[in-house]
């Protein structure tokens, strides 16, 4: 088997597993929002553990409705219609992202400068991911 | 025509028109510029052709804040420094002329136009086969490539072109040599330059060798060109007459040393979730059309101004993968920072991308109180020993970091992310300091000269046949190498002095 081949095994099944998590009854009122965001990443377990160092690190405690609907509020700023297209998802990401980084709404991350955006669907790649378990 | 001071009989007096004290970058260039005109020049080098440790030796000093290589950071021999220079080459941008009083960077006497013909000649003479600097659509045309197009205007692409890099010294001896009107004394050290007792005009230059010979010229017209350091050393130094040195009634010689601060290591990383920045930004592209040259980013003029900010020049170097724990730093978040990079689009197919490293060199704050000076101590000559009291101003550090978050926003608006790697509001430590071996400003230029030591003309103020050349009359230097500047600045001056004339 190839890296390539057993790397998209993993990714693939910590996806299916992350799509289990999320019916956690912790999240029952957002799992569909969260499910449809986070289908936007491919890599559920590299995005996770940005996110838990962005979490780990913030000041006040943080829970994943909120960051599903704040995410989910940038989108719709961005166009987004609330469709489960990935494309229309990616593209209106993208222009949240960049936004975000128009208006300096930033957060530091190890010394990595993101777009809140994008702490923010990271830190709910690391909810997801904690229900796991 | 060369002649070792050794040979000379002691206490000749040699009579000349113009004396250029120093065969570095500078000197050699007037010596160039000046051959074949109606006057006798005189070259006076302290060394010879090859590094000779005795002489290196005179170079050495003491340091009053950083610990500062004196003897090590410039070479005493025909070519100067240009004998281990890297090459870089770039001139100063239109802003750097403007000066920004807010920030203590003072305005040159004159603007970039001043320069341009002559940093297109100077271009000639470092190897360049260029002088299309900033031209995007030559880049593109001699890459293939594109340059990044970073959103906003905070952030855009410069590049810098890559001298040989020609060691002056090897490349232009055999014109020195044979220009009939040119002769170079080796060996030959100024131990003073020795004005009328009314200190209004240099009447002659005291010369020794190592070996105890001496000797004296007489010029008509004096050049002072022995590099940022030397040249103030040699000013204060030439105190038999004006106590506190020459061209010092001011106290302004020595003060305002700048340097390029080049912190050790990556000051900031840049992820990209694919291979999608151009190799351009990150090494060398020899053979393109005989043009070495390499993209840096650099804030631009409007950000500066807008931010009062201080420039940076950014290079990019040494791609890694992801995670390589091979790498200093916090490599555990980067395949994070990629697949996140992979969520907005920016890049298809299977995990990867790249991690580059950023090194910057910054542009300097002015500050009186880094200054050359001169100890007790005296060398092999009996000359007392430079003094350098240099550290970098916190406004340096702290426009640096915010320069870098200008650097991740504009990235991230692109598609790729930056980590910062020099914390936010730290007191700029001597162990992260770096440096460019770059001296400048002890004499800078000012049209006022209660401002500066030498005037617009690079004639020092007070003094009717001195003229002082190189980086030390820079009032401001930007981020970036300063040679061909110094190559330009002594075209200038030749042209100068053929329209003047010599007077006396």
């Amino acid at each position: 088997m190839t890296a390539i081949v057993r790397r998209t095994l993993i990714a693939g099944l910590a996806a299916s597993c992350a799509l289990a998590g999320i019916r956690h009854p912790a999240s029952a009122d957002t799992p569909d929002l969260t499910e449809t965001l986070l289908s936007v990443v491919g890599d559920r377990r590299s995005a996770a553990a940005l996110g838990q160092s962005w979490v780990n690190h913030r000041r006040g405690g943080i829970k994943a409705v909120d960051l599903a609907n704040r995410l989910a509020d940038a989108l719709r700023a961005q166009g987004w219609s609330g469709s489960n297209d990935p494309a229309e998802l990616r593209q209106r990401f993208n222009a949240a992202v960049r936004a975000d980084y128009r208006k300096g709404e930033t957060v530091t991350v190890a010394g990595w400068q993101l777009a809140r955006a994008q702490a923010e669907l990271c830190a709910l790649a690391y909810f997801a991911s904690v229900e796991l378990h | 025509m060369f002649i070792d001071g050794r040979t000379i009989a002691a206490q000749s007096v040699i009579e000349t028109d113009i004396a250029i004290i120093g065969a570095g970058a500078a000197g050699i260039t007037l010596a160039r510029e000046l051959a074949g005109t109606h006057w006798r020049v005189a070259l006076i080098e302290s060394g010879s052709f090859d590094l000779d440790d005795a002489t290196q030796a005179l170079y050495e000093g003491e340091s009053g804040a950083v610990e500062y290589p004196l003897a090590e950071s410039r070479l005493r021999y025909f070519g100067g420094t240009t004998n281990h220079w890297g090459g870089w080459c770039r001139p100063l941008m239109p802003i750097d002329f403007e000066g920004r009083p807010a920030m203590g960077i003072p305005a040159w006497p004159f603007g970039r136009a001043e320069l341009d013909p002559y940093y297109r000649r100077a271009a000639d003479t470092c190897q360049l086969n260029s002088a299309d600097f900033d031209d995007a659509a030559v880049w593109q045309q001699r890459t293939g490539k594109p340059a990044l197009d970073l959103p906003g205007d905070d952030i855009v692409t410069r590049f810098f072109l890559y001298s040989p890099p020609t060691r002056f010294g090897e490349a232009y001896r055999d014109q020195v040599d044979k220009a009939s009107n040119v002769t170079t004394y080796l060996n030959s050290n100024v131990l003073e330059i020795v004005p009328n007792a009314e200190a209004t005009r240099i009447e002659r230059l005291a010369i020794a060798t190592l070996g105890g010979n001496r000797f004296e010229v007489r010029p008509r017209l004096c050049i002072l060109a022995t590099g940022g350091i030397e040249n103030a050393r040699l000013l204060l130094t030439s105190d038999s007459v004006q106590s506190g040195g020459l061209a010092n009634g001011r106290d302004l010689v020595g003060r305002y040393f700048m340097e390029h601060v080049t912190p050790p290591g990556q000051v900031a990383a840049i992820a990209a979730a694919d291979e999608t920045l151009i190799p351009f930004y990150y090494t060398h592209t020899p053979s393109i059309g005989r043009v070495t040259m390499r993209a840096i980013f650099m804030p631009s003029d409007a950000y500066l101004r807008r931010e009062s900010r201080f420039g940076a020049s950014l290079s990019i170097y040494e791609a890694h993968a992801p995670g390589d724990k091979s790498k200093d730093g916090d490599t555990r978040l980067e395949p994070g920072i990629l697949e996140m990079l992979r969520s907005m689009g920016a890049a298809n197919g299977p995990a990867g991308g790249m991690i580059y490293g950023v090194a910057c060199a910054t542009e300097p704050q002015p500050s009186a109180e880094n200054r050359v000076t001169l100890t007790a101590a005296r060398d092999a000559l009996g000359m007392r020993k430079a003094r350098l009291t240099w550290r970098p101003t916190q406004a340096e550090r702290d426009s640096l970091y915010q320069n870098l978050v200008a650097l991740a926003r504009s990235f991230g608006g692109w598609q790729g992310a930056v980590k910062v790697a020099i914390p936010d509001l730290d007191d700029w430590q001597d162990v992260e300091i770096g440096w460019g071996n770059h001296h400048m400003g002890t004499t800078r230029m000012a049209a006022d000269p209660s401002q500066g030591v030498v005037d617009a003309d690079c004639k020092a103020h007070g003094l009717a046949n001195l003229y002082i050349a190189g980086s030390s009359v820079f009032p401001s230097c930007g981020p970036v190498n300063p040679t061909l500047t110094i190559v330009a600045l002594a075209m200038r001056l030749a042209d100068h002095l053929k329209a003047k004339g010599v007077q006396g």
